[in-house]
C-alpha cells in the first residue's frame, strides 16, 4: 500500500467532514428546525459535534457500532438540549463543553499566539503527531523528510523550541500559567 | 540525536508512560530530585497541552472551511437548496 502524502493525508480528513455535512446536516438542521432553532444555530450545532466526533475517533480509534449518522446526530441532539439551557441565560456554545473549557483559558490562547508567530511549521509538524496521532511515517511523509529517523529528530526538536518558548514567555509574562 | 533532545525524549516517554520501564524510572528519579528537571517537566507538559489546543483550533477552522464551501460555492447548490427548504418549511 502507498504511504499517504500531504496531499492525500488533508483531502481524506476534508472528504471525510464533507460527506457528513452532506449525509448528516439536513437531518441535523431538520431537527433543530422542529425544535424552534435556525440556520445559523444548526450551523454552530453540527461544527461542534463534527470536530468532537473527529477527535473521538482520532483519539480513542473509536469504532462507532451504530454508524456515522446515528453517532453524529446524537451528539447534535445532546448539544442542542445544552444550547437551549444555555441560551436561556445567554452563553455561548463555545463554553459547554467542560473540556474545551479548560484549554480555552486566555492565557494559553495568548501563549499559542506567540508559538503560531515563533513557528508555524514547527507547531503544524508536532500536532500532527500528538494531536492528529500520525504515525512518525505519515509525518515524515507530509512533511516530505527522507525517513522516520529525520523527522523523529525534527520533531523533538520542535519541541524542544516550544517548550523553550513556552518557559520564556511565561517567565516574562507573570500572569502566564498561573 | 544530540544530549538535549534525548533528555526531552526520557521525559516524554516517563509522561507518556511509554518506552523502557528502566529508563523511566531513571528519568523519575532526576524529577524527583531536582529542581532543574522538575521545571523541564512542567514546560514540556504545557508544551504538550498548547499542541493539543493548536491541533483543536485547527481542526475547527478546517471545519468551518468546509462549511463555508458548502454554502457558498455553486459546485454544492444541490445541498443549498435542500437545507434551504428545510427552513422555509
Amino acid at each position: 500500500m502507498l504511504a499517504p502524502t500531504k496531499a492525500s493525508i488533508s483531502k481524506t480528513r476534508e472528504e471525510t467532514i464533507i460527506t457528513w455535512y452532506e449525509e448528516v446536516f439536513p437531518l441535523a438542521a431538520a431537527h433543530i428546525h422542529r425544535n424552534g432553532g435556525d440556520l445559523d444555530a444548526a450551523k454552530e450545532i453540527f461544527q461542534e459535534a463534527v470536530v468532537l466526533y473527529y477527535e473521538k475517533l482520532m483519539h480513542l480509534n473509536f469504532q462507532p457500532e451504530s454508524g456515522d449518522t446515528a453517532y453524529l446526530m446524537g451528539i447534535v441532539k445532546n448539544k442542542w438540549l445544552k444550547y437551549c439551557k444555555k441560551f436561556s441565560t445567554q452563553e455561548s456554545l463555545d463554553y459547554i463543553e467542560v473540556a474545551e473549557e479548560s484549554i480555552q483559558k486566555p492565557v494559553k490562547a495568548k501563549l499559542l499566539h506567540y508559538l503560531k508567530q515563533a513557528g508555524e511549521k514547527c507547531m503544524d509538524l508536532l500536532q500532527s503527531f500528538y494531536y492528529e496521532k500520525l504515525t512518525m511515517r505519515q509525518v515524515a511523509d507530509r512533511f516530505e523528510y527522507a525517513s522516520e529517523r529525520s523527522a523523529t529528530v525534527q520533531k523533538f526538536k520542535c519541541l524542544e523550541k516550544v517548550r523553550y518558548e513556552v518557559k520564556r514567555k511565561s517567565l516574562s509574562h507573570e500572569d502566564f500559567l498561573n | 540525536m544530540r544530549t538535549s533532545l534525548t533528555e526531552i525524549e526520557r521525559i516524554e516517554n516517563w509522561l507518556l508512560k511509554r518506552g523502557d520501564v528502566e529508563d523511566r524510572l531513571v528519568t523519575e528519579a532526576r524529577v524527583l530530585s531536582g529542581v532543574e528537571w522538575k521545571d523541564k517537566v512542567r514546560w514540556q507538559s504545557t508544551a504538550y497541552d498548547l499542541i493539543q489546543l493548536y491541533g483543536h483550533k485547527k481542526l475547527r477552522e478546517e471545519v468551518k472551511s468546509v462549511e463555508h464551501q458548502l454554502f457558498q460555492t455553486s459546485k454544492y447548490r444541490p445541498f443549498q437548496n435542500r437545507i434551504r427548504a428545510i427552513f422555509k418549511r
